[in-house]
């Protein structure tokens, strides 16, 4: 699974895109250095001390890992589960919509 | 002493009748032990001829002529025909919807394509419509329920239906309305009409006894929050270094929300 987000990460270095985590890791101390070795670049927040069972996951109903959320640039969900070659397509699909819409309102202005 | 000798001991000599479910469910308990046995034979084999150095077309020969699931679909349809329309039909049903497919599919990229689904298929139907009322049917309302990928949402929906309307158990509703609101949350082709349904599936159970009140609660916040087209509810936490953010700071980019684990 890193390798793929590693890779997704690095293609889309200069675009608008983000890959935001969610870590349900139990304990901290022990994933740090699993960061490094992993070249785990991209930001997550923590889910807490009662790792899977968490807040966030909770609330975002999250009942198997890894769980995937794609959004839009203006913060839409827009894909859901997808993992692997189905999510690179989703993100280069919403990269090229925007990039769409950001040159049609040039042209208006 | 051996209670399943004394048992037989006691039935040849007339002094007990087998209550017909108790009885139907031994016979399944042996049939799937010896479809268990003879898949693990049939695998050894294959296992034999691939140390053998046999060629990929010689196992797959093989395996088509001998793998022993098709003979057992059959079998378990003839006990879920011998018991048609009473409870003891239910678990010969629960293993053809079960395994089906997949004994099927495993014999051979020679059989039918479509015939094993359907087989399964079929079985979840007949499970849901002919037993509808029986107060057996929470297992398959369960697994039925995470089906809406294979069978179609609206179809899983129907099906749950007809428990709802005739089922006299009101725990076994509830677990069906459960389910029946949970297919729509990952359909993203289901109806305005059945995310309402969902909605006050949702909110019944969550109202009722059920053990599930508390998760129908946290489902209604996925359904009117996480759905494809909504916007994402904000995330405000720490990061790994313990410096708070917030989802929302990304807004203007695309984003991959990943829930991920190091394990």
């Amino acid at each position: 699974m890193y390798p793929h987000e590693r890779s997704l990460v690095k293609r889309l270095a200069d675009k608008p895109f983000a890959l935001i985590g969610v870590n349900s890791d139990k304990d901290l101390e022990k994933l740090k250095p699993r960061l490094s070795e992993e070249q785990i670049t991209w930001r997550s927040f923590w889910n807490g001390p009662e790792g899977t069972g968490g807040p966030i996951s909770k609330r975002w109903g999250v009942t198997g890992w890894p769980t995937i959320y794609v959004m839009d640039h203006k913060g839409v969900i827009r894909a859901k589960g997808v993992r692997g070659e189905a999510m690179d397509k989703a993100v280069d699909l919403l990269l090229s919509e925007m990039e769409k819409e950001q040159s049609g309102a040039k042209k208006g202005e | 002493m051996n209670p399943r000798l004394l048992f037989g001991a006691a039935l040849c000599f007339g002094l007990v009748a087998p209550p017909p479910l108790l009885r139907a469910q031994d016979d399944i308990a042996a049939l799937e032990k010896e479809y268990q046995t003879a898949v693990a034979s049939f695998q050894a084999k294959l296992a034999e001829l691939r140390t053998a150095g046999k060629s990929r077309e010689e196992i797959a020969a093989f395996g088509q002529a001998n793998n022993p699931a098709k003979d057992f679909v059959a079998r378990f349809q003839a006990g879920a025909k011998a018991h048609a329309g009473q409870d003891a039909a239910i678990p010969y049903l629960l293993w053809l919807g079960q395994n089906a497919a997949r004994a099927v599919a495993m014999s051979a990229a020679g059989g039918a394509p479509g015939a094993a689904p359907s087989i399964a298929d079929e079985a979840w139907v007949t499970l849901l419509r002919d037993h509808a009322a029986s107060d057996q049917i929470g297992r398959a309302v369960q697994t039925v329920g995470r089906m809406g990928r294979t069978l179609g949402g609206e179809k899983v929906r129907s099906m749950l239906t007809s428990v709802i309307e005739k089922n006299p158990n009101e725990a076994i509703v509830m677990e069906a309305r459960f389910a029946r609101a949970s297919t729509v949350l990952g359909d993203e082709e289901a109806s305005a009409e059945a995310r309402e349904m969902a909605k006050a599936d949702f909110e019944a159970v969550k109202a009722s006894k059920s053990p599930l009140a508390a998760r129908a609660e946290g489902q209604i916040f996925i359904l009117e929050n996480l759905q494809i087209g909504m916007t994402a509810p904000d995330i405000e936490a720490n990061d790994l270094d313990g410096v708070a953010f917030k989802l929302s700071d990304y807004r203007g980019k695309v984003v991959v929300l990943d829930f991920w684990g190091d394990w």
